[in-house]
């Protein structure tokens, strides 16, 4: 990110700060849009995002930590908006999935749709921690810094939901001997 | 039992390449929503004191701006609220008239009344807590707000904890207009036992969803806290259960 336009923006220059939302307001969408799996959730998750961007930047002290700063806000709206609208059921039952899954097949049973099903499952504290670190390729500290969260809390919840992710493609696989939905 | 393992080497490609799937958003109108609100959405400033937190604790704890702290009229504010009779020493007859006749003895477990009011200076300025609660045990209800040429800083509290002769409201902040101050933080008046009273107001610990007051602030070392500034006038009283 451009710090002379974070330093010109926080100074109250709207011009600066519209090249900020062009800059970020694409990445801001997407992430929003992953973790709330809903467009329109999305949209007013960023919106609040960006606001909160603006009326909060004089306030950052380190303009070279805009990136981690600005994601702090935002997954702080993607949770005001998902307590708006809780639509994904969270309880999970976890099997005992340790036994290697046949590879082979994997790549054929698992589509979009099943992953996507099993996603919209998880809690959204999950589903931001599988985002920031899978989509936008942060590392757990910095997944942890954003979140504020604890590391090893960060390491719990991305294993709790691969671990989640997996057992349920493999619920969807074999429906007939895994399916405990609770 | 291993620990967590954090990558998975079936679910982890498809899971990445399912979330890098175009998914045709289009933020222009969000983008524009949000230029357009710029002139009415002002910015929120640092005042024009030196507002910076106590550089204390680690990133978890910021000590309110410089000073952070004050003072609390706790029996002025515990008269106020509180129950009927006070410690009860028969006194004289006074000419007073009486108050109502006899309190019929129903010792139910109320929740007590806490808090008070204090003043202190903060970085030059007057600054007035308020804290204006009910216990139980060391689960608090109420708020406590902290106004000052900076702002106010209203903290919803949650609980009360102790260590050693240190002491704190703790809560969730409600809504601030502080410098630095979002809301949603875990948040704090501390105080530190003594004649006067001194105080520190702690700003901006992380809160996670779930978060416990008790548990939080067991973990939390109150000692590296910079709880210096003295109580002007006033007290803050601690909940009986954290009472010196």
């Amino acid at each position: 990110m451009d710090t002379e336009l974070v330093i010109r923006a926080q100074g109250g220059d709207q011009e600066a700060f519209a090249d900020l939302v062009y800059a970020i307001a694409d990445r801001f969408l997407a992430v929003s849009h992953r973790i709330l799996s809903d467009i329109s959730l999305a949209e007013d998750a960023t919106q609040q995002a960006l606001l909160s961007v603006w009326q909060d930047l004089p306030q950052l002290r380190d303009p070279a930590r805009f990136e981690a700063w600005s994601y702090r806000l935002l997954v702080n709206a993607c949770y005001t908006e998902g307590r708006k609208s809780r639509h994904w059921t969270p309880n999970v039952r976890l099997l005992s999935v340790d036994e290697p899954m046949a590879v082979d097949g994997t790549s054929a049973v698992v589509d979009r749709d099943q992953l996507e099903r099993a996603f919209r499952r998880l809690s959204i504290n999950h589903r931001t921690v599988v985002v920031l670190h899978h989509y936008l390729d942060l590392p757990l500290d910095r997944v942890a810094d954003i979140v504020g969260a604890p590391l090893g809390t960060v390491g719990s919840r991305l294993h709790y939901a691969t671990r989640q992710l997996r057992t349920a493609l493999i619920d969807d696989a074999q429906p007939t001997t895994r399916e405990v939905v609770l | 039992m291993s620990e967590p393992r954090t990558s998975d080497r079936i679910v982890d490609p498809v899971l990445r390449s399912w979330l890098h799937e175009d998914r045709h958003e289009d933020v222009s109108r969000v983008a524009g929503v949000v230029l357009d609100l710029l002139d009415t959405t002002p910015q929120r400033r640092r005042p024009w004191w030196p507002a910076r937190r106590f550089p204390v604790l680690n990133k978890f704890v910021y000590i309110g701006l410089s000073a952070a702290v004050v003072v609390v009229a706790l029996v002025i504010g515990t008269r106020m609220l509180g129950p009927s009779t006070p410690s009860g020493v028969g006194g004289t007859a006074s000419a007073s008239p009486s108050p109502s006749p006899s309190p019929t003895a129903s010792p139910t477990p109320t929740p007590i009344p806490i808090g008070g009011t204090i003043q202190f200076e903060l970085d030059g300025a007057k600054a007035t807590t308020v804290v204006d609660a009910v216990a139980d045990g060391t689960s608090v209800s109420g708020t406590a707000v902290t106004t000052s040429a900076a702002g106010t800083h209203t903290v919803r509290l949650e609980c009360a904890a102790r260590q050693g002769d240190r002491w704190a409201f703790v809560g969730t902040t409600e809504t601030s207009t502080f410098p630095d101050e979002g809301t949603g933080a875990w948040s704090a008046v501390v105080v530190e036992d003594g004649t006067p009273q001194k105080v520190g107001i702690v700003f901006g610990i992380d809160k996670a969803v779930g978060d416990d007051c008790h548990a939080k602030w067991q973990t939390i070392s109150m000692a590296d806290m910079g709880v210096s500034n003295p109580v002007e006038s006033g007290e803050l009283v601690p909940p009986p259960a954290l009472a010196p």
